[in-house]
């Protein structure tokens, strides 16, 4: 576990520099661009790492330009890699609407773009790949279901502190939640959303929902990032072993936190295989063959009696440290 | 007359036109409407861009600089897209600084534009038709980006194209057109209902009700009325002009009933004349009039022109052609047409043109032809009768004065000498009343005859009256040659007479002759010339009788005497001697007083009151002298004339007139003066009386003046008509409205039938010369009867009234009230005029019995024998034939013979007292005898009437 921790480390003080990351590599096939927005993310890198394993296999050359979260460094990069003439573009935005800017100045440059994540607004795209949200938040919300009953709390009700629900991934995520919550007959608390994404934001959120609701029995973050906070808050209500926690997305700790009971489980997304996934599209694109406009890939809904099964999974799509 | 019809002309409907006017005036309105609202819309249209523009540059400048510097270049993409979006611009383009700094360029240029179908794009700087479009806008707006810090950042161009104010402008236009048209149809209906529920439908209605007709075309149903007012203005001057024609044609009905019955009822013939075919519709009665039947005579103008008369062919045809060519309004002309029979008939031809061409072409003429033919033959034997004596069969004064005329011209053009002699029979009084009359009338008989003999064809003998002759013999060389003729009269007339019933006392008379002579040294008339020969006859009478004088000219033994006179009158005048006294001039049949006749008085201061019969014929030749008491008789006249008018009375007045008068130039100019002095006197109530003397010595002259004076208004009348010269010619000649008969023929009527057929002769007269008669000296209600019955109304005497001072003019006016006598007379018809001699007759017959039984010495009884007086011969001749049958007649005869019976009784009387009393008795017989005459002719004539008020001018 540790050693998975410190390779994920590893990469991600590579990509914080900011620097294009140009790996020569033979370019049989041509070169292609990844345009990421911020690769300092370990999302990001263990994706970009999914891009290069991809398109090494089959002879592209590849570009990575992190946007490190800027709207400018993003069309710097995305203006030189057009400039550079490369072959294709595999595009993570910033958002959905930089994204359009993007896909607009490679349209003009008759360059193909596959999107891996986050999706756009607008344009001409070759192929959109993401996380199947829904049923990966639906599976989570099951195994937090059968969790409860278990415990005879399927009276208590569970909080929910959300990522921006204009995002369709928000939206995704809290609706196949919802509808497991609703199979099961356990009641929904309350709904409160990210804006900083920070410490404080969740852990405020997370003790006010302590606090309004005596009967909640159990949070839900839909980020992975902070369950700290969350932990912390349940822990500063007095509440610990009263309430259960658990999240959408994973962090290395899970591997252990989810064994060890600290969390109830988690819904992990599998970014090396999105990489894959989006270069695949690409060269299908570039050989000329048919490909699917829109391709969703499972998520893996992990729980302290599956983790050992799904491990090498997650090892591989999740971490990405089998490809290593 | 038949014609072919043209077709009307297609009328346009009213409907039609006034749908045409209203569609015209809407559409005209709407479309002036509709291109203002367009103009406006599109002005607004263009502001609302041109600041939408703005608007847009300004809002997207504002965000944009944000945005450019935040890299957000899809957040101002989608910015531009929903700017463009709702406010419809073409295209709007972004220049961006820093995205072109990135990309290596000056600027990257982005935004949206609308192609051709409307969607909206991503603009592309290459793609040349978006720049094409850019190029092609209306209305471009572009303002620089700076960011805070002032930095340049980029532009913003908003661009409008055409297409978008196109097409609201089309929008417009289409919406401005739909509501146009459908205002215009709204407008145009409701105003075309309006039209035709409030003015076509009540015009069509009206219309309608005008076009169902009857056989003669006039509307049966009345218009209906309407709830406008202007409408049944319409409707009720419809109905109104519809009763007018339906009266009108009711009374043109009853005025072809009226005018066939009359037509039918008077025996005229009728014509119908083509004047382009010269076709002539004659009618049944014109054929019938001449005897043929209805095949016999053709439709051609011809055949009246081969009957008529050749003598009166000419004039006929003059006659004719004068009305066709216009110059007289009716064409009447008398002639005479041969029947079938050979023998002709008098026909009075009147007809008139009744269409004409538009140049003014006669083209039909319609007329009647009158048999005449008795009337006639009658009027020949008035006028002979009216110009000879019927006694003696010479002729009379009338004629003599025509004769002399022509005489003295003759004379004249032959340098010859006319010798005029005056006879007077001496003696003659004593015979007619010692053997009567008919002894009287027997002598005069032979006198005449006598006389006539010793006369050459070309010499000329007349009777003057009485026992009283004129000769005239002409073409002499010297005054003596005349002297055997007189000689030879002396003597013949001189000799006994046998007298048939006393052949053992045989008549004698002896002549007195007076002569004169013509030519003189001074000019002289026809009158005059009779007066001198008449003075001359009385100075022989005066010495001793049966003896000739000729007339002294030179010797006047008056002529002190006549200037004494003259300086007297004109004394008169200045002094104010004279004055005026008014004859009342009354219709006798009725109430009304027409008029009165000025008569001149003269208060001499010696002599007392002077009637001008006294003064007047001895100063009659001063013509100054004449002409200002003229204008004195005139002024007073006028004067009285206009105070009567002012009063109320509409009176006429009679004014004599001189001969100098008529022949002064001055009198045209008096006349005019005193109309125009007095505008209240109507000219036609103004009536010149002439002398029918001063009439004849200038016919033309006076005809002329007569002419001129009736110019005025005036009326003329010919005075003492039948006592002067007058003749068929003059009377033809001179055109005088009124002939006023002299009293003595009026006075003697009633028992002198020489003087009874002498009025009915003027009165013939008169009316053959279409003139008003007025009778003098109605002196009892006997006269003024008789009058009626021979139909003359008109008169003036002393039965009437005896001329009136100026004073009592009008309190005599207020109290005439009519003689209801005369008022239940009715005139008689011609034909019964017969009884009225016959009573005359009669009563002259009592009278001469009354002389003989008054003075039985000197008066000879009248005719016993009721076989052989005159009413006896009357009534076993014409009566029989005119009254045959009738039961009065008998009575008649049976109280005739009484009359006679006791006149008998009377001559073989022994007392006087006896014949008296049997006279008495006789009178009485002979009052139930005129009553039965009466009946006679009341009980064969039509009934009676109440007499019509006079018409015309003199009332």
């Amino acid at each position: 576990m540790k050693r998975i921790t410190m390779r994920a480390f590893a990469a991600l003080l590579l990509l914080t520099t900011g620097a294009v990351l140009a790996v020569e590599e033979p370019t049989h096939q041509g070169r292609l661009a990844y345009l990421v927005s911020d690769l300092r993310i370990p999302f990001w890198e263990i994706m970009s790492r999914g891009i290069r394993s991809a398109a090494a296999e089959r002879g592209y050359a590849v570009d990575v330009y992190s946007a490190d979260n800027n709207a400018k460094q993003e069309l710097i990069g995305a203006g030189k890699a057009i400039a550079d003439g490369v072959t294709g573009v595999i595009l993570s935005p910033t958002n959905s609407s930089a994204s359009v800017t993007i896909l607009r100045l490679a349209e003009r440059a008759g360059i193909p773009v596959v999107i891996a994540d986050v999706g756009t607004d607008g344009g001409e795209y070759v192929s959109y790949i993401a996380s199947d949200n829904r049923t990966g938040a639906y599976e989570l919300g099951r195994i937090l279901a059968e969790e409860m009953q278990q415990r005879g709390w399927q009276e208590g009700s569970v909080g929910i502190v959300a990522i921006p629900q204009k995002r369709a991934n928000g939206q995704a995520r809290t609706a196949g939640f919802m509808q497991a919550l609703k199979e099961a007959r356990i009641r929904g608390a309350e709904i409160r959303q990210q804006v900083t994404f920070s410490h404080e934001e969740t852990y405020q959120h997370s003790r006010a929902m302590l606090a309004d609701h005596a009967n909640l029995r159990a949070l839900w973050l839909q980020g992975s990032d902070r369950y700290q906070a969350a932990l912390d808050a349940i822990a500063d209500s007095g509440r610990e072993g009263e309430v259960l926690l658990i999240c959408f997305d994973a962090e290395p700790e899970f591997l252990q936190l989810i064994p060890e009971g600290v969390l109830v489980g988690a819904a992990m997304q599998q970014p090396f295989l999105m990489g894959e996934k989006a270069v695949l599209a690409m060269d299908q694109h570039l050989r000329g063959e048919e490909v699917e406009k829109s391709i969703q890939l499972p998520i893996l809904a992990v729980s302290r009696e599956t983790i050992a099964r799904q491990l090498p999974i997650i090892r591989r799509n999740v971490l990405g440290l089998e490809a290593q | 007359m038949a014609g072919t019809v043209n077709p009307r002309p297609r009328k346009r409907s009213l409907y039609g036109v006034v749908g045409l006017i209203i569609f015209a005036a809407v559409v005209a309105v709407m479309g002036t409407q509709a291109v203002y609202s367009y103009t406006v819309a599109r002005t607004r249209i263009i502001e609302t861009i041109e600041e939408n523009s703005r608007q847009s540059i300004q809002a997207l400048s504002k965000h944009l600089s944000n945005m450019i510097e935040a890299y957000a270049v899809n957040e101002y993409t989608n910015l531009v897209l929903a700017e463009l979006e709702r406010r419809g611009t073409l295209a709007i383009v972004v220049e961006d600084y820093n995205m072109g700094e990135i990309l290596g360029q000056r600027a990257h240029v982005s935004g949206k534009i609308r192609d051709g179908a409307g969607n909206i794009v991503d603009y592309e700087p290459d793609d040349p038709g978006h720049a094409r479009t850019l190029a092609d806008c209306y209305f471009t707006a572009r303002t620089d980006i700076f960011g805070l810090q002032g930095q340049a950042l980029g532009t913003i161009t908003v661009c409008n194209s055409d297409q978008a104010i196109n097409s609201e402008t089309r929008n417009i236009i289409l919406a401005t057109l739909v509501n146009t048209l459908v205002i215009s149809i709204t407008l145009i209906a409701l105003l075309f209902l309006a039209m035709s529920r409030f003015l076509l439908r009540p015009i069509s209605a009206i219309a309608g009700s005008v076009r169902q007709t009857d056989a003669d075309g006039i509307p049966v149903h009345p218009a209906p009325g309407s709830a406008t007012a202007e409408l049944a203005a319409l409707s009720d001057a419809v109905n109104h002009m519809v009763g007018s024609v339906r009266r009108s044609r009711a009374s043109l009905r009853d005025s072809e009933f009226r005018w066939k019955f009359a037509v039918e009822g008077s025996g005229d013939g009728l014509w119908d004349w083509n004047v382009a075919t010269n076709e002539v519709f004659f009618s049944r009665q014109w054929k019938s009039m001449l005897g043929y039947a209805e095949h016999e005579v053709e439709n051609r103008i011809e055949e009246w022109e081969q009957r008529v008369h050749p003598d009166d062919l000419r004039n006929a045809r003059t006659e004719l052609q004068r009305h066709l060519d216009g110059e007289t309004e009716i064409y009447i002309n008398r002639h005479r047409v041969r029947c079938k029979e050979g023998n002709y008939r008098w026909i009075l031809d009147r007809g008139i043109v009744v269409e004409r061409a538009e140049d003014g072409t006669p083209l039909r003429m319609i007329g009647t032809h009158s048999d005449i033919t008795e009337q006639v033959e009658h009027q020949k034997a008035l006028e002979h009768s009216a110009t000879h004596d019927s006694l003696t069969g010479l002729p009379n004064r009338f004629l003599f004065s025509e004769l002399i005329q022509r005489a003295m011209h003759r004379c004249r053009r032959n340098d010859s000498l006319l010798a005029l002699l005056y006879i007077d029979l001496d003696g003659f009084k004593e015979i007619n009343d010692e053997y009567g009359h008919d002894a009287g009338d027997e002598l005069l008989i032979m006198v005449a005859q006598r006389m006539n003999r010793l006369l050459r064809q070309e010499d000329m003998i007349a009777r003057l009256g009485g026992d009283e002759f004129v000769i005239a013999i002409s073409d002499l060389a010297r005054n003596s040659e005349v002297i055997p003729l007189l000689k030879r009269l002396l003597h013949d007339l001189n000799q006994t007479v046998t007298y048939r019933e006393h052949e053992e006392h045989p008549l004698q008379v002896s002549a007195s002759i007076g002569v004169t002579f013509y030519p003189q040294a001074e000019p002289i008339g026809p009158e005059a010339l009779l007066r001198q020969a008449d003075h001359a006859m009385y100075e022989s009478k005066a010495s001793g009788r049966n003896q000739y004088r000729v007339f002294d000219i030179d010797a006047s033994s008056s002529l002190r005497e006549h200037q004494r006179m003259v300086s007297a009158l004109q004394n008169a005048i200045r002094q104010d001697e004279l004055e005026l006294h008014y004859q009342p001039k009354v219709d006798m049949a009725g109430v009304q007083v027409l008029g009165f006749e000025a008569l001149l008085r003269w208060n001499h201061p010696s002599e007392g009151l002077l009637y001008p019969d006294s003064f007047l014929p001895r100063l009659s030749q001063e013509r100054e002298l004449m002409l200002s008491l003229g204008r004195w008789v005139m002024e007073t006249a006028f004067r009285q004339l206009s105070e009567l008018r002012r009063a109320g009375y509409d009176v006429s007045m009679a004014i004599n007139v001189s001969a100098h008068e008529l022949r002064s130039p001055d009198t045209y100019g008096l006349l005019e003066s005193l109309l125009g002095r007095y505008p209240e006197i109507v000219p036609d109530r103004v009536e010149l009386e002439l002398l029918e003397v001063s009439a004849l010595e200038d016919i033309e002259g006076a005809a002329e003046v007569i002419r001129a004076w009736q110019r005025l208004g005036i009326r003329v009348a010919l005075d003492d008509f039948g006592t002067g010269y007058s003749t068929l010619g003059y009377l033809k000649n001179l055109p005088v409205d009124t002939l006023k008969i002299d009293k003595s023929f009026v006075i003697d009527m009633l028992h002198d039938s020489a003087s009874f057929s002498i009025l009915e002769a003027a009165m013939g007269l008169a009316r053959a010369f279409r003139c008003d008669v007025v009778a003098e000296g109605v002196e009892s209600l006997e006269h003024g009867e008789m009058l009626v019955q021979l139909g003359c109304r008109i008169g003036q005497g002393y039965a009437i009234a005896r001329p009136i001072a100026p004073a009592k003019v009008r309190t005599w006016l207020e109290g005439y009230h009519g003689q209801p006598q005369w008022m239940a007379i009715q005139p008689l018809h011609q034909r019964d005029w017969t009884v009225l001699y016959a009573s005359v007759e009669h009563r002259n017959w009592v009278r001469m019995l009354r002389n003989y039984v008054d003075d039985p010495a000197r008066h000879r009884p009248p005719e016993l024998d009721p076989l052989h007086c005159r009413f006896g011969e009357w009534l076993t001749g014409e009566a029989r034939t005119v009254y045959a049958n009738d039961a009065v007649l008998t009575q008649v005869e049976a109280l005739h013979a009484s009359v006679h019976k006791q006149a008998a009784a009377v001559v073989a009387a022994r007392t006087i007292e006896e014949r008296h009393a049997l006279v008495t008795e006789i009178e009485a017989l002979h009052e139930q005898l005129l009553k039965a005459l009466t009946d006679l002719y009341w009980r064969r004539g039509e009934p009676r009437a109440v007499p019509a008020p006079l018409s015309g001018t003199l009332g």
